[in-house]
């Protein structure tokens, strides 16, 4: 099944002068039921207003997205739409809107009108998925970054989307926030089975995707799984990128004629090529 | 210019219930022209601590010497009991800060939200004029600070910052502190939320302008990476205190430490280290792809001849 489909999306932005300036071109997009996707390229590669228009922040110019079987553009649909396809931004500090934890997580399901024992149920669920439960009652300004991070993840889980786009969700957090919210996505893509889409700059939080979409100038110039993509160093490099450490070393020794793959990605399989050269 | 802290404390919400000691008894000496990463998870203290070296904050103990000037003192004294006397103290004083924070520049994280004028050169020259500078003075400081950070003057000075992209309004407001032509520049996470390109290019106009200028810089990261290649000296805070202090490759050496607080080393020293514990024979200090391709294909060319490794 497919969780979000575009079809030749086009995007201008409406105070753009220029007619054939478009932040977006020519996107088609299939995502399936509980793919995990990463989408990563340089700031002002379309990155951010793909999300937005996935989850109907902005319409399309021209084309269209489907998302689970309701196009964006019927208003009608707009609060079933970002329903099912939640999204957790970068600064944690600007999601947060109530004074106590529970409170805020509660936020989404009291606006769908749901009777309160329903509310009650679907936060400490949602609380209890991203391992928050013990700070229900705590103010979230007394949390640390990626703590702030799960529970604006709560938060949109307490709606029971189908699919949350995460659009730089970690680009402010230490390495230990990271860590945490890195997690909670595994988490939620293994054994919840959640579509995610991860938008990011960090290439080690791309290797455990199913899918690596690469964006430049408001185009797709690359896809593929982690080994594939990454194994385009050069490619990559011209449009700005870096690829995880390991792999770049693997694809130097590999260009040094050492029998190595370009496709390492973690530093066991490196390891693992580098004992059985002999 | 030097910097020398001393027994340095700060404590939030002194004497209330919620009473927190930021930093716990800092004792730090900083010489004239270093590159210095500071690192820690969040809460470690590292912003309280930069703030004291420009006198945002007041120290609740300890004392703060920049090149010879002690920050705290000035701060601290009595206020005069007499009316004219208090007038002329706050005076003296504003004056002695004035001049500290000529020479500590502080770009603060997303420095960019901070930008305000109509245009990049008024921007930017807000500092400076602000200093009580000429005004042809002010304009060679602009040219000179956009140089800095690669923005041309002549195409965007009559631009309204709010018109660049992420990355080059970042580089605008670091431009609006270089302006003021500090002898110690201290930048708050100046690549947090850039993608690859824009992190390699603001850092190495911030090293570029150490080396040229050699001014003394002190970064506060969360890119354990970035500080590896980059810093000369590594500086570790946890819980208010500094743990770990040296070189960048003393400091990763600690890698059980660090992740015990809470960071990360390169993944390139996780590699070589599960190298060694095969049997490979690296050495330990290796921090960067370029170190270990060096070191890996001497080794696997020598092995190549004579047999096997693990």
């Amino acid at each position: 099944m497919i969780m979000i489909k575009t079809e030749n999306l086009f995007f201008r932005y409406g105070d753009e002068k220029d007619e054939d300036k478009f932040a977006l071109r020519d996107i088609n997009l299939h995502i399936k039921d509980g793919e995990f996707v990463v989408i990563i390229g340089h700031n002002g590669s379309g990155k951010s207003t793909l999300s937005k228009l996935l989850n109907g922040i902005y319409f399309p110019t021209q084309g269209k997205i489907i998302i689970d079987h309701m196009d964006t553009s019927d208003e009608s649909l707009i609060w079933e739409i970002r329903k099912t396809a939640g999204m957790v931004f970068q600064n944690p500090d600007n999601q947060l809107v109530a004074t106590i934890v529970e409170e805020d997580v509660a936020f989404g399901p009291e606006n769908l009108g749901l009777p309160s024992a329903e509310i009650r149920k679907r936060v400490d669920e949602a609380l209890a998925i991203v391992k928050m439960e013990d700070y229900k009652r705590k103010p979230p300004h007394h949390l640390s970054g990626g703590q702030k991070q799960r529970v604006a993840i709560a938060g949109i889980l307490a709606m029971k989307p189908k699919c949350i786009i995460f659009d730089e969700p970690t680009a402010m957090l230490d390495p230990s926030g990271r860590k945490e919210v890195i997690q909670t996505i595994h988490h939620l893509n293994k054994t919840k089975k959640m579509t995610i889409v991860h938008i990011t700059h960090f290439m080690d939080e791309a290797v455990n995707a199913d899918r690596i979409l690469v964006m430049d100038e408001g185009e797709i110039v690359l896809e593929g799984t982690p080994k594939e993509v990454f194994s385009k160093v050069e490619e990559l490099r011209k449009i700005g990128l870096d690829v995880p450490q390991v792999t770049l070393l693997s694809h130097e020794l590999a260009k040094q004629g050492f029998e190595v793959s370009n496709q390492n990605l973690t530093v066991e399989e490196l390891v693992n090529e580098l004992c059985q050269l002999k | 210019m030097s910097i020398k802290i001393v027994e340095l404390s700060h404590i939030y919400d002194q004497n209330t219930p919620n009473e927190t000691r930021a930093i716990d008894r800092i004792n730090l000496d900083i010489d004239s022209g270093q590159f210095i990463g500071l690192i820690g998870h969040t809460g470690s203290g590292k912003s309280t601590l930069i703030q004291h070296l420009n006198g945002l904050l007041k120290p609740s103990e300890g004392d703060v010497i920049v090149s010879g000037y002690n920050i705290t003192e000035g701060l601290r004294t009595e206020i005069p009991k007499k009316r004219r006397d208090r007038k002329a103290d706050a005076k003296a004083r504003k004056k002695r800060l004035i001049e500290v924070r000529k020479r500590v520049g502080l770009v603060f994280q997303y420095p960019e939200y901070q930008l305000f004028e109509e245009t990049i050169e008024k921007d930017i020259a807000f500092g400076p004029t602000n200093l009580g500078l000429g005004e042809t003075e002010v304009k060679r400081r602009v040219i000179e600070a956009m140089a800095l950070v690669g923005i041309d003057y002549e195409e965007y000075k009559d631009r309204s910052p709010f018109e660049l992209s992420g990355g080059q309004k970042r580089r605008v407001a670091i431009a609006g502190v270089l302006a003021m032509k500090p002898e110690v520049l201290i930048l708050d996470e100046p690549t947090a939320g850039l993608d690859p390109r824009g992190r390699d290019e603001i850092l190495g106009q911030i090293k570029r302008l150490h080396d040229k200028e050699g001014i003394t810089v002190i970064i506060v990261s969360h890119s354990m990476e970035d500080m590896a290649k980059i810093s000369e000296r590594l500086i570790v805070m946890n819980q208010g205190k500094i743990v770990l202090d040296g070189s960048p490759k003393e400091v990763f050496r600690n890698i059980d430490m660090l992740e015990e607080i809470g960071l990360a080393v390169p993944q390139i020293s996780y590699l070589i280290r599960a190298l060694n514990a095969r049997g490979f024979e690296i050495d330990a200090d290796i921090l960067t792809v370029q170190e270990a391709f060096d070191q890996l294909s001497l080794k696997l060319q020598r092995k190549k001849k004579s047999g096997d490794i693990c």
